[in-house]
């Protein structure tokens, strides 16, 4: 049985393809299009899975949708009545498209496509709660999921159980803690749905000085529900806080403007009021349900501070969140639904890695050279894990290319920049020579699964780099570069099962360094999708200040100074 | 060399594509206008008229519906 999941139209598209219960494939758009967080529908990445799956669009039984159109054009519709006339600028942009396309999805599937099967709509939060739980290692588990808005829902609770999903509470538009955070993102001078996670390490450099502002923005109770006070915001009227916001805060920050600590401190007051609503709603959701686990999707589910204190402070003794948390996962819970609750199968399938791209050999690696003119030698694993931990270790910053390619906004050592975290300097270096990020933002960091205890004081497995724990007393001073402001370090923890290649990388660099611990940080320029293929790997190495790509077995190292 | 009809069939869409372009925005901008405008006039009086109680609730969450997708109901768009 062939399952296609679908999701489009709003921001980062993807397609998944479940095939007889396991998920063979799953990719954004972007990655493929070369356009960051692509929303069209996703062509390219459902030819992908189609391949990968070996199949064509007539083998498909069902194509599942992440959400219901109708609906969430009835919320726009309505966010655009209460917004008038501010809402003028969004209705003529976003009308013709939902006019176009966003109605009519199983028109354009056909024409665009040739399928002609059945569509299936499902929930944006059942698709998340689908990509949370069905793909979980539990038999049983707790639900949460939390994003910007859905059709209506911002924020749902449910458990899971066996193939089954139950979502019996939930908290819907204008309330929602994602729109919130991308307000407050906003105000700070970042681009909405793409700045939360420059203000989250933002977070990390300042002082919560602003909670009594935040509560004026938002009424919490015990259980974490919220309702925002509709004066503040402005969801459609072009930025998204109101006047009375600018009153509470002051003046916002210009994009691109001097940050200050006024800045930093809002940020930090952002970051607490976020943990304290998932805290109490994680507390909430324990005592109604009982589970030791925790099911966790949505772009919230992006901000792994929170989801490690969820760990620390709330009874949830495991937890398995989405690592394609936000929309792009949607296909891959829309497709998991499909299977398991529409078409009753039973589950079967754990999502212990997210290497669900696309995969190139090594003739077509030798091809993407040949056409740059490049020559780079071949090793033996335990040789290139040597070479390159000694790269890594004289302070060289090297692409790392292997096997399949990620799905979700993560680089986990597949489309990898890599790094020594011993150097204090080396987030400098990565800024200044290949990301051109803002340089308050810090950088994650990959260990062997056996010795992460030694550095951080992880309380579950984070192979997805979800969580970010505090780092031990004494480590800060071994992996300075890991180490954030606050003493958190987002953390990747790497088992030589789940991969094997960055497994053997880090336990060379381990006998090179030290310490097995790297700098891992996405393959890609600021402003550009995380690399795909041989050839966008090439392109970036070729024009940055990159010293060393890996490429499957090809090592390929730039000439130093003369 | 293109038939006649061939070219005022071409001719046709070009005539309906750059149509579209313009009659797309003027019917928005009077939808905009003379349709949602009246509505958010509606919408504001009412809620003028029905002011919100002050809250006494012990919690926001409201009780979900529509998540128990099956066949059937996951056919539907809305
Ligand atoms: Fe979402």
């Amino acid at each position: 049985m062939n399952i296609l999941g679908i999701s489009c139209y709003y921001h980062d598209s993807a397609a998944c393809l479940v095939k007889d219960g396991r998920v063979v494939a799953a990719a954004q758009e972007e990655r493929f299009s070369r356009r960051k967080n692509d929303p069209d529908l996703p062509l390219s990445a459902l030819n992908y899975c189609l391949q990968a799956g070996d199949i064509t669009m007539d083998a498909l039984d069902r194509v599942v949708f992440y959400e219901k159109p109708f609906l969430k054009f009835s919320r726009v519709l309505l966010g655009h009545v209460q917004a008038w006339p501010r809402s003028f600028g969004s209705f003529m942009s976003s009308m013709p498209l939902w006019l176009g396309e966003r109605l009519t999805l199983p028109l354009t599937l056909k024409e665009k496509t040739g399928y002609s099967g059945r569509t299936h709509f499902i929930k944006h939060h059942l698709s998340h709660a689908a990509a949370a739980f069905l793909p979980s290692p539990f038999e049983e588990a707790a639900i949460l999921t939390a994003d910007g808005v859905g059709e209506w829902a911002t924020t749902t609770r449910g458990r899971g159980a066996g193939s089954g999903i139950t979502i019996d509470g939930e908290i819907s538009f204008p309330d929602s803690l994602g729109l919130l955070y991308t307000a407050v993102t906003v105000f700070l001078g970042f681009e909405a749905n793409e700045g939360e996670g420059k203000v989250m390490g933002l977070a990390s450099c300042g002082q919560p000085s602003f909670m009594k502002e935040f509560s004026r923005l938002a009424e919490v109770k015990d259980d974490g529900s919220y309702r925002l006070d509709p004066g503040m915001f402005d969801f459609y009227g072009g930025r998204m806080y109101s006047p009375a916001f600018t009153r509470l805060f002051g003046e916002p920050r210009k994009p691109g403007g001097e940050l200050t600590d006024r800045h930093r401190d809002i940020a930090a007051s952002l970051q607490k009021f976020t943990e304290d609503v998932l805290l109490r709603l994680a507390r909430d959701l324990h005592a109604r349900t009982g589970s030791r686990n925790l099911c966790l999707a949505g772009g919230v589910a992006l901000n792994c501070v929170t989801n490690h204190k969820i760990l620390e402070e709330t009874p949830f003794r495991a937890i398995f969140v989405q690592p394609a948390a936000g929309d792009a996962g949607g296909a891959l819970g829309a497709a998991c639904y499909g299977y398991n609750c529409l078409s009753g199968r039973p589950r079967g399938f754990v999502m212990d890695n997210a290497l669900l791209g696309p995969e190139y050999t090594e003739r077509q690696i030798e091809l993407a050279l040949a056409r740059e003119g490049l020559k780079a030698e071949k090793l033996p694993d335990e040789l290139l894990f040597k070479r390159t931990a000694a790269l890594l270790a004289a302070g060289k910053v090297t692409g790392w290319f292997q096997g399949r390619m990620e799905f979700g906004p993560r680089a986990l050592g597949a489309r990898s920049l890599l790094g020594d975290p011993r150097n204090p300097k080396m987030k400098d270096i990565l800024n200044s020579r290949v990301k051109h990020r803002e340089p308050f933002r810090p950088y994650a960091s990959a260990v062997t699964a056996e010795r992460a205890q030694e550095y951080f004081d992880l309380r579950a497995p984070s192979p997805f780099m979800l969580l970010a724990p505090r780092t031990r007393a004494g480590a800060a001073d071994r992996i300075p570069a890991s180490c954030h402001d606050d003493g958190t370090a987002r953390v990747q923890t790497v088992t030589k099962t789940a991969d094997p290649k960055l497994h053997g990388l880090l336990e060379a660099f381990g006998a090179a360094a030290g310490v097995p611990v790297l700098i891992n940080t996405s393959f890609n320029r600021r402003g550009e999708p995380v690399v795909c293929s041989p050839s966008d790997a090439l392109r970036v190495y070729l024009e940055t200040e990159m010293d060393a790509l890996v490429l499957g077995p090809f090592l390929l190292e730039k000439a130093g100074p003369a | 060399m293109a038939s006649f009809k061939e070219t005022m069939v071409k001719f046709a869409r070009a005539v309906f594509v750059r149509a579209q372009k313009v009659l797309l925005p003027a019917c928005l901008f009077c939808a905009y206008f003379l349709g949602i405008g009246p509505m958010a006039a509606v919408s504001r009086l009412a809620r003028l008229l029905r002011r919100r109680a002050p809250e006494n609730a012990v919690t926001f969450w409201k009780p979900a519906a529509g998540y128990e997708a099956d066949e059937a109901e996951s056919l539907e768009q809305s």
